[in-house]
C-alpha cells in the first residue's frame, strides 16, 4: 500500500467532450407528443372509472349553513356526493411543515371544506359520477347555502365591506370542473 | 336536451356517424367517442387553445363548438394533419428547437401555426406571436415556438421559390 494520495483528474465528467453541456439533446418522446399520441392523465380510461367534479366556493370567507345533495344523488349516473365531514372520516387533514424550520406548521387543512370556507375556490362538495358529463350536470343540480362572512376590514377599504354585505346569505350554484 | 341527435361528419378523412346529446361539445366528442385524445381540453372555455381543431378548413376551439354543430362538416384533428404529413416540416422544426416540454399545448400550437402559414407564407415574428396569442404554453415559453414557426415559413418559402 502506498501512502501517496491518488492523482485526481482535474476535469469532471461534465468537462469531457461527450458531455451534454452546450449540446442539443434530442428528446425521443417529442414525436408522439407532437402527433397527438401522448398519454396524459386525462386520456387514461380504466375499467369502472368514475369522474369527479368539485363544487367550489365563490367566496373567500364564508360559513356553510347547509348542503342539499338530495337532488344530485337521485340523478342517473351519480355514484356519490361527498361533503367535507364525510371525507374527514377517511382522510386526516393535511398540515404543512418545514423540515428546516422545526415547529413551524400550518393550520390543519381538510380535503373538502368543513363548516366554513377560507379561500375562493375551496372545494365544498364533490360529485362522483359514471361519466364526466353526468358529474358536471349533477354538480349544477346541487344546492349549497352559505353565509358570506364579513372580511376583516382593512383601513380605507369600505368597498370590501359593502361587497361582502351584498353577497351575504346568497344561495349559489357554482361549478368548476377539474381538468 | 336529453335526446340524442344523429350526426354525420367526416373526421380526418373518415366518415363518422354518431348519436350524441345536444350538450356534448366537439372536444369531448372527439376525445371520448372517437378516442382522438390528441385534442386536449385545458380551460374548457375557449381561452387556452389546447383544443384547437380544423372545421371546414378554419381553426376553431372544439370546446366551444357543440358536436351537433359539426353535422355534415369536415373535421381535422392533430392526428389527421400529422398522419397526412401536412405538418411534418413544422413538427421537425419544433423538435430541433425543443419548442415543447410537456407537449400538452403542442397539438393546438401546431394547428394554429399551420393555419397562419397557410394564410401568410412569410409572417414576421410579431404576426406569428399575434396568431399564436390564443394558445397558451405554460412550460416552454414562446420563444422557441416562434423560432420554429419562423424557420418553417422560411424553409417553405425557399422550397416554392
Amino acid at each position: 500500500m502506498t501512502s501517496e494520495p491518488e492523482k485526481r483528474d482535474p476535469l469532471s465528467v461534465l468537462d469531457r467532450p461527450n458531455s451534454y453541456i452546450g449540446k442539443i439533446v434530442p428528446r425521443p418522446n417529442l414525436d408522439r407528443l407532437m402527433q397527438g399520441r401522448g398519454l396524459y392523465v386525462s386520456d387514461v380510461e380504466l375499467p369502472r372509472m368514475v369522474h369527479v367534479v368539485f363544487l367550489r366556493s365563490p367566496y373567500a370567507h364564508a360559513k356553510i349553513t347547509s348542503i342539499d345533495a338530495s337532488t344530485a344523488k337521485r340523478m342517473p349516473g351519480v355514484v356519490a356526493v361527498v361533503t367535507g365531514p364525510e371525507l374527514a372520516a377517511v382522510i386526516t387533514p393535511w398540515i404543512g411543515v418545514l423540515s428546516h424550520l422545526k415547529g413551524l406548521k400550518s393550520a390543519p387543512q381538510a380535503a373538502i371544506a368543513i363548516d366554513r370556507v377560507c379561500w375562493q375556490g375551496e372545494a365544498v362538495a364533490a360529485v362522483v359520477a359514471r361519466t364526466s358529463e353526468a358529474s358536471t350536470g349533477q354538480a349544477r343540480a346541487g344546492n349549497v347555502f352559505m353565509n358570506a362572512a364579513l372580511p376583516r376590514r382593512p383601513p380605507g377599504l369600505a368597498w370590501a365591506t359593502n361587497h361582502a354585505r351584498s353577497a351575504r346569505t346568497a344561495a349559489w350554484q357554482f361549478l368548476c370542473r377539474q381538468p | 336536451v336529453t335526446t340524442a341527435v344523429a350526426i354525420s361528419l367526416v373526421v380526418n378523412g373518415e366518415h363518422v356517424e354518431a348519436n350524441v346529446l345536444p350538450r356534448l361539445n366537439l372536444a369531448d366528442f372527439l376525445r371520448e367517442h372517437l378516442k382522438l385524445t390528441g385534442t386536449h381540453v385545458g380551460c374548457e372555455h375557449g381561452v387556452c387553445g389546447a383544443c384547437t381543431v380544423r372545421v371546414n378548413g378554419d381553426i376553431v376551439r372544439s370546446c366551444l363548438l357543440l358536436a351537433v354543430q359539426t353535422h355534415n362538416a369536415t373535421v381535422e384533428t392533430i392526428e389527421g394533419i400529422s398522419d397526412s404529413g401536412e405538418i411534418a416540416d413544422l413538427q421537425s422544426a419544433f423538435r430541433e428547437r425543443n419548442a415543447l416540454q410537456c407537449g400538452f399545448c403542442t397539438p393546438g400550437m401546431l394547428m394554429a401555426a399551420q393555419d397562419l402559414l397557410k394564410q401568410n407564407s412569410s409572417p414576421d415574428r410579431e404576426q406569428i406571436r399575434e396568431h399564436l396569442s390564443g394558445n397558451y404554453c405554460r412550460c416552454t415559453g414562446y420563444q422557441a415556438i416562434v423560432d420554429a414557426v419562423e424557420s418553417t415559413a422560411r424553409a417553405r418559402a425557399g422550397r416554392t421559390a
